[in-house]
């Protein structure tokens, strides 16, 4: 839907009572939100909710909105001589990220949740600027307007968090032309993501975010770091759990394994009568320290125990013997 | 209407590592009050470093701010409320990470 009816987002009559938009956003939350909808569209659901909600609840937002239309309103609109953006130059703008692993929106939580505050925001200054712009050009006073904070989610795989990567971002942004007006700009951002990057965390590019105005200093780009986690690898913060598999007479006899991890290939030592599921902790072998943290996270690795197939004669008498060296072993009793 | 092309190399990035944003960068980037920020903080909803007299969030608690203070004013929700449900996302977040892609 390029530009949603805020009402029919809600499901509700134009003339609602606040109480009557509030139950149906809460209803309608429960059903779309991430975490708990199968839906398969709920992420851009619980957005569109979001985004309806933080209009039609505000007194004033949705008088202004009742008065512009909701078409004029996605253009940037807040009242009937307010500033108006080209139709679809929004579309995508929240973040829209270049490059292997880049994310798009995320869920309805996190940054996410900015879209329409960060509309309203950016046209609202918009228009605030070109007023400001006009002042100035006609020698009345002029205040300056520091741009606004942009945020992004990057997704790095491990060996990048261990050893670094570059990462090119495109933005959809805007900047003021010499007229005052606010014109598209697509940005692209070369990035060098340094060494040590944590699951979780924020980077900050000063100045990177949206152009101030009348003096006021340019906001900063955010960027939320997720480290994608593949099949049984977890990672927290800096330390990473990774599935081992040891074969049964590694297990119970121990011995010396190499694993290929991130860190590079390790040789591991797996104690006497290790069972599956028991993890081996290697300090420091994490996602290295950065910079600005001297701590490095530890490495664990989760012994799971890979039983080979009895296919030839030999192999099968070999369980054999081995079932009979256990007499009273009973796995379900455990 | 015309537009722009713009092509940057960003070679100095800031890693915001521990606890590194001010009170009024979590009060900014969450659009609440510092006053909002130091409640929370009291009621133990968000938790700071104090360094020379001001109060420091890591990044993973502006998320925090961000969610609570999101979830507060969406259901028009208690603080304690807020934080609850915060927490709940978060488990059922983790525990679906967990969770190998073929059985969701």
């Amino acid at each position: 839907m390029k530009f949603p009816d805020y009402y029919a987002t809600l499901g509700v009559e134009k003339m609602a009572t606040a109480e009557e938009l509030k139950k149906a956003f809460r209803r309608l939350a429960r059903k779309y939100h991430p975490d708990i909808s199968k839906e398969p569209d709920a992420a851009e659901r619980m957005t569109a909710l979001n985004e309806a909600n933080n209009v039609l609840s505000d007194p004033e937002k949705r008088k202004a909105y009742d008065q512009v239309g909701h078409q004029a309103w996605a253009q940037g609109a807040r009242s009937a001589d307010d500033v108006r953006p080209p139709p679809g130059w929004n579309q995508g703008y929240e973040r829209s990220a270049g490059g292997s692993g880049a994310s798009g929106a995320s869920g309805g939580s996190g940054f996410s949740q900015d879209h329409s505050e960060f509309f309203e925001e950016m046209f609202g200054r918009a228009a605030q600027q070109r007023s400001n712009y006009r002042s100035n050009q006609s020698g009345q006073s002029s205040q300056a307007f520091n741009g606004e904070d942009q945020h992004v989610e990057i997704t790095l795989d491990l060996e990048q968090a261990y050893h670094g990567s570059e990462r090119t971002l495109q933005l959809n942004s805007y900047k003021i032309d010499a007229q005052g007006q606010a014109v598209p700009e697509m940005r692209t951002l070369n990035v060098k993501i340094p060494v040590g990057v944590a699951q979780g965390q924020l980077i900050r590019l000063t100045g990177q975010g949206s152009p101030g105005f009348g003096g006021g200093k340019a906001g900063d780009l955010f960027m939320k770091v997720n480290i994608s986690q593949t099949e049984g690898v977890r990672v927290a913060s800096r330390d990473v759990t990774m599935p081992v598999f040891v074969s049964p007479w590694e297990a119970a006899l121990g011995g010396e394994v190499d694993v290929k991890t991130p860190a590079g290939l390790l040789t591991v030592t797996v104690p006497v009568g290790s069972v599956a599921g028991r993890k081996l902790r290697l300090r420091g072998k994490g996602i290295p320290a950065s910079q600005t943290n001297g701590t490095a996270g530890d490495l664990y690795f989760e012994l799971n125990i890979a039983v080979p197939s009895a296919v030839t004669e030999q192999q099968k008498q070999a369980w054999h013997a081995l079932s009979q060296a256990y007499p009273g072993f009973e796995p379900r009793a455990r | 209407m015309s537009s722009f092309h713009t092509n940057l190399v960003v070679e100095h990035v800031q890693v915001i590592d521990g606890e590194m944003l001010h009170a009024d960068d979590i009060a900014r980037i969450c659009c609440v009050t510092t006053h909002w920020v130091h409640t929370r903080i009291e009621q133990e909803i968000l938790h700071a470093v104090m360094r020379d007299g001001s109060y420091y969030f890591s990044s993973q608690m502006l998320f925090r701010a961000k969610q609570v203070a999101s979830i507060e004013h969406q259901y028009d929700a208690d603080p304690q409320l807020a934080a609850l449900v915060a927490d709940l996302i978060d488990e059922v977040r983790s525990l679906r990470s967990q969770v190998p892609h073929q059985s969701r």
